[in-house]
């Protein structure tokens, strides 16, 4: 087992070029959106409110860079800023869709990256409800779950994925986590010691965090971000959940319900056995209904003592 | 800055849909029939056992209708198998020359069972029932000789019902746990909808077969035992449902917003659960409307039960409650809503205890305990957040999954099936496609 790798992204220094989206299109031979009909020619969905013209992950958005804009709450606006990120799949370290695939189609490979193999995928679409970064889409040209690889391809001939090879800013930086995390928190004490040229202190410096690079989302995440504003700002859960969690409770009340239910409809079929007439024709239905029904259903099993 | 609630839900839309809701509805009542055509078997009298016949007679294609809409709701419907074997290694055992000239070793290893997975379990579970219900049937085909004695009377026989019923039990819950082991709106809130989903298929399961009673021929003794068994189902349903709208917590109220939810809450509720309940326990009421009335009207409420749930999600998340995300996190006792929640189920339950108190004191006093409980549920889980709870969770040794907790590098985790080192990703390198 190599060394787990990852990307460290600092949002800080990302100029929103897309140069990483085109270069992953570009490695994966991923057609543009609305596009990916052989013989149907369609022109690429633009959002037409941002710069942001993808606005989410799709079946062929396996990075996507994010144009958050803010303004002041006064009623000119006077001031905006542009937060913006480039997204990828999270190759998280507890993975979601990982856990949850019936098929084994999705896989830990070698670099501690998550992988989805695609001739084993059937298209249950498990892993889309269990993501919560809504990483993962269906194909609508091969019908299966697709999300970023991590140039498992290059890794493997020991090359750099191609958007972090791609980012002119060092944006997306690649490499081993370890270093990765330390590049992290070198960042991380410049931005929270950053003054503006006034000597004030930068705003930047109270709000910058490392989101993924502890174990507390999901037990890290191998792609980690810097940010400088909360999670939600960027479209990133604060929270999230590995789905097995709940596995064990669900299972309790729902064992503890069918004990009840066995144990409910057991009673109700005994406790008229003991009558000792033969078998009754069917005939005369429900005129004993009404003393029947004194026997009440709602106490718990082995109530009646 | 306040958040509001489209702000923190980030993920994507499964699709699960009809075949789905479907699936959900028809393997609970398999299940539920199923359930119930063995007691009829096991305490019925000789007469009732054409009922429980039928019962037999019903789930096996039942079951069967159920995987074939699973697997059409698949992307890759030619690929259903690889739910139960990994494909590569099947492939891998073909060109062993498996089965003529070898590969057994490799095939053995084929089958996969995620068992902390629920889709995956659940896959195998309804392999295993769909071959009990077929034994049963084979059972049923005559009342008498060695096949009835064997599958539907022997100590296999009886060992085969036993197993039937605990796998039909599982088959009608994991489906509820199936929603929660997401990160959905509303699925993955309530750690309730397991449980609402089997007692709902104990309901149906009893409503199909009191349907079936009307055609044919059936002891009033069984009849009035099925009536019973409906009744305590329904109850039990109606118990469920007041703590799973509690266990949303806040989110009950986006819930309410969407036509989704408003068909799962007041159609389980009242078609489904409270109207027939009342009719059970009014024995003045016309015998027709008594019987086949409420049959119909459960098996309608389990079906808004199962709609409502499957499509509420994705009506959420298209169209985003106008909640700020601190809203969604307060006790749900601050809202209306969960004030009327409260109420409703302490007059419920009071009503149900007295109602029962005036026929037999024990039993009312037994009624009662059980109500108050289900009560004190419902109000802890309206005054507290999901936060306040988080104490009361399973300890850390309750995982069940080999992913939980990994550390980074930390071996395969969740993964064990997958071989990555035999794996030949495509390549523009190699020029593999």
């Amino acid at each position: 087992m190599a060394d787990p790798v990852g990307f460290f992204t600092d949002t800080t220094v990302c100029i929103g070029c897309k140069a990483c989206q085109v270069a992953c299109h570009q490695w994966n031979d991923l057609p543009a959106e609305g596009m990916q009909t052989p013989g149907k020619v369609h022109l690429p969905v633009l959002s037409g409110n941002s710069y942001d013209n993808t606005t989410s992950f799709s079946d062929v958005n396996w990075r996507h860079v994010k144009f958050i804009e803010q303004f002041t709450p006064d009623p000119n606006r006077s001031q905006a800023a542009w937060l913006m990120m480039s997204d990828v799949c999270k190759h998280c370290v507890d993975a979601p869709c990982l856990e949850v695939c019936p098929t084994g189609a999705i896989l830990r490979t070698e670099f501690d990256t998550v992988y989805i193999n695609e001739p084993a995928c059937n298209g249950c679409r498990d892993c889309v409800s269990a993501c919560p970064f809504g990483v993962i889409h269906m194909s609508e040209r091969s019908h299966v779950a697709q999300k970023c690889t991590f140039c498992y391809d290059r890794l493997k001939h020991n090359l750099t994925p191609a958007c972090a090879q791609a980012c002119p800013t060092q944006s997306i930086r690649f490499g081993k986590i370890t270093e990765l995390k330390r590049i992290a928190q070198d960042r991380l004490t410049q931005l929270k010691n950053l003054k503006d040229p006034d000597g004030r202190k930068h705003p930047w410096a109270d709000k910058a965090h490392l989101y993924g690079a502890d174990e507390k989302v999901l037990g890290g995440l191998n792609a980690f971000y810097l940010l400088v504003d909360t999670p939600e700002t960027y479209g990133l859960p604060s929270e999230p959940k590995l789905p097995s969690r709940s596995v064990p409770r669900s299972s309790l009340w729902a064992i503890f319900s069918a004990l009840l239910t066995g144990l409910g409809v057991l009673f109700a079929f005994r406790s008229r056995t003991k009558r000792p007439s033969g078998p009754q024709t069917s005939s005369r239905p429900q005129t004993a209904g009404a003393a029947g029904s004194g026997q009440p259903p709602q106490h718990p099993p082995g109530g009646q003592s | 800055m306040s958040l509001f609630a489209a702000d923190t839900v980030f993920v994507a839309n499964p699709e699960w849909g009809w075949w789905i809701v479907l699936y959900f509805y028809l393997g609970g009542i398999a299940a539920g029939v199923y359930f119930l055509a063995t007691m009829i078997d096991l305490f019925g009298h000789e007469e009732d056992h054409e009922l429980a016949r039928l019962g037999y007679f019903l789930a096996f294609p039942l079951i069967i209708l159920c995987g074939m809409f699973l697997t059409l709701d698949l992307d890759r419907p030619e690929r259903f198998w690889h739910m139960l074997f990994q494909s590569e290694r099947v492939h891998e055992a073909l060109d062993e020359g498996w089965p003529l000239s070898g590969g057994w070793e490799t095939i053995l290893q084929a089958p996969i069972l995620k068992y902390w997975s629920p889709m995956s379990l659940g896959a195998w579970a309804l392999a295993l029932f769909g071959l009990c219900s077929f034994l049963s049937v084979l059972g049923s085909l005559k009342q008498k000789g060695f096949l009835a004695w064997l599958l539907r009377r022997g100590l296999f026989g009886r060992l085969l019902q036993i197993i039937g019923i605990a796998v039909g039990f599982f088959i009608a819950s994991y489906t509820g746990a199936l929603l929660t082991a997401t990160n959905q709106p509303i699925w993955s809130d309530s750690d309730w909808i397991a449980p609402l989903f089997l007692t709902s298929a104990a309901s149906t399961g009893c409503a199909v077969l009191i349907l079936l009673s009307r055609r044919s021929r059936v002891s009033a003794a069984a009849f009035e035992r099925l009536e019973r068994a409906d009744t305590w189902a329904l109850a039990l349903e109606l118990a469920v449902f007041a703590i799973f709208l509690a266990s949303l917590g806040s989110w009950l109220l986006p819930l309410w917003d969407t036509f989704q939810g408003k068909v799962l809450i007041l159609g389980t509720l009242g078609l489904g659960l409270l109207l027939p309940l009342a009719l059970h326990l009014t024995p003045e009421a016309p015998r027709g409307l008594r019987t086949t009335g409420a049959a119909l009207l459960s098996l309608a409420g389990g079906f808004a039960l199962r709609y409502g749930l499957l499509f509420a999600a994705p009506a959420l998340l298209t169209h985003p409650p106008h909640m700020t995300s601190e809203d969604l996190h307060r006790p749900l006792w601050e809202s209306q809503a969960g004030k009327i929640l409260v109420a409703l189920t302490l007059t419920l339950a009071a009503l149900l205890a007295l109602a029962v108190l005036k026929r037999a004191f024990w039993s009312g006093i037994a009624t009662g305990i059980a109500l108050g409980l289900v009560s004190g549920l419902v109000c802890w889980y309206t005054l507290t957040t999901p936060e306040d709870r988080a104490h009361w969770q399973l300890p850390g040794w309750v995982e069940i999954s080999p992913e939980a907790d990994r550390p980074r590098g930390g071996g395969v985790g969740a993964s064990a099936f997958n071989r990555p080192d035999k794996l030949q990703p495509p390549s523009k390198i190699t020029g593999q496609r």
